[in-house]
């Protein structure tokens, strides 16, 4: 019985930090971020896939479409995206990865490249922080492993423009007011 | 609406440095509300968007926040110097403490 106890307190131990972890902390927000490769054209004899490197099990491993938009993952994922050439890119195999097959072992099969790693799909900001969301564009170089975005597009609150103007209206009161008491 | 978060706190900033203001001073009340109203009308908004797109470190920006309200205070409220500081001081210390620890 009281190693029962024992187990399952070690067990909540564990258990405790992850359910914790997954919540979303108080004062701010969860933001959604788009990951894009703007050039994957320019790669007509490559294959991209990316996957999930919080274990990179059967069923994290996405192919990218034409449009270059990477696929949005579980928000703990550190994403990676892989080239392939598309003559050694199996097709049928990676339709059954899904089902059976290690995506660990059919990245080495298929002499996959790293070229993009530590690819979010969320990030939580502070209540404060006006943005709504962020699109991430990656240029792709076969020859490097990329970790951060070539450009960051941030969808801002409308609103948020007009807080702009609190300090500049404030501003110029100001120098109104000292302007008349100096008169 | 994500703004509502900014201006809530802009409005308890004004009303907490109102309050050190007028600790301090006690008198003209209207100008000191006016001067903590334009004062941190000024400054907090230009601190949480220097703070939130990562362009300066959180204590630089709380630093220079007390030295632009030092020369805001004493214009607004002509006052000497040192009472100024004394007063912007306080008053984002009281503003940082209350942030951190709310």
């Amino acid at each position: 019985m009281n190693n029962t106890v024992l187990i399952l307190f070690l067990f909540s131990l564990f258990i405790i930090p992850i359910a914790s972890a997954d919540m979303i902390a108080p004062g701010t927000h969860q933001v959604n971020i788009n990951n894009e490769i703007t050039n994957i054209n320019e790669f007509p004899d490559y294959v991209f896939i990316s996957g999930c490197e919080l274990g990179l099990s059967e069923r994290s491993l996405e192919l990218i479409p034409n449009t270059g938009e990477i696929p949005e993952y579980y928000k703990f994922c550190s994403v990676s995206v892989y080239a392939i050439e598309k003559s050694k890119f199996n097709q049928t195999l990676f339709t059954e990865l899904n089902e059976q097959k290690n995506a660990t072992e059919f990245l080495q099969n298929s002499e996959a490249k790293k070229v993009l790693k530590n690819i979010k799909s969320s990030t939580s900001l502070l209540d404060i922080n006006p943005t709504l969301s962020i699109k991430n564009q990656y240029t792709i170089d076969l020859s490097i492993i990329k970790d951060k975005p070539n450009s960051q597009i941030k969808e801002k609150d409308s609103s948020f423009y007009f807080y702009i103007l609190i300090p500049i209206i404030a501003l110029i009161l100001i120098i109104l007011i000292l302007i008349k008491r100096r008169k | 609406m994500i703004i509502a978060v900014p201006l809530i706190t802009l409005a308890l900033t004004i009303i907490i440095e109102f309050i050190v203001y007028l600790i301090a001073i006690r008198k003209n009340i209207c100008n000191l509300f006016l001067s903590a109203v334009l004062i941190n009308s000024f400054t907090n908004p230009l601190a949480n968007i220097i703070a939130n797109n990562n362009l300066m470190n959180l204590i630089a920006v709380e630093l220079g926040v007390f030295i632009v309200e030092i020369f805001l205070i004493k214009y607004m409220l002509q006052i000497k110097y040192w009472k100024a500081i004394a007063i912007s001081f306080i008053a984002n210390f009281v503003t940082i403490f209350i942030m951190f620890f709310t």
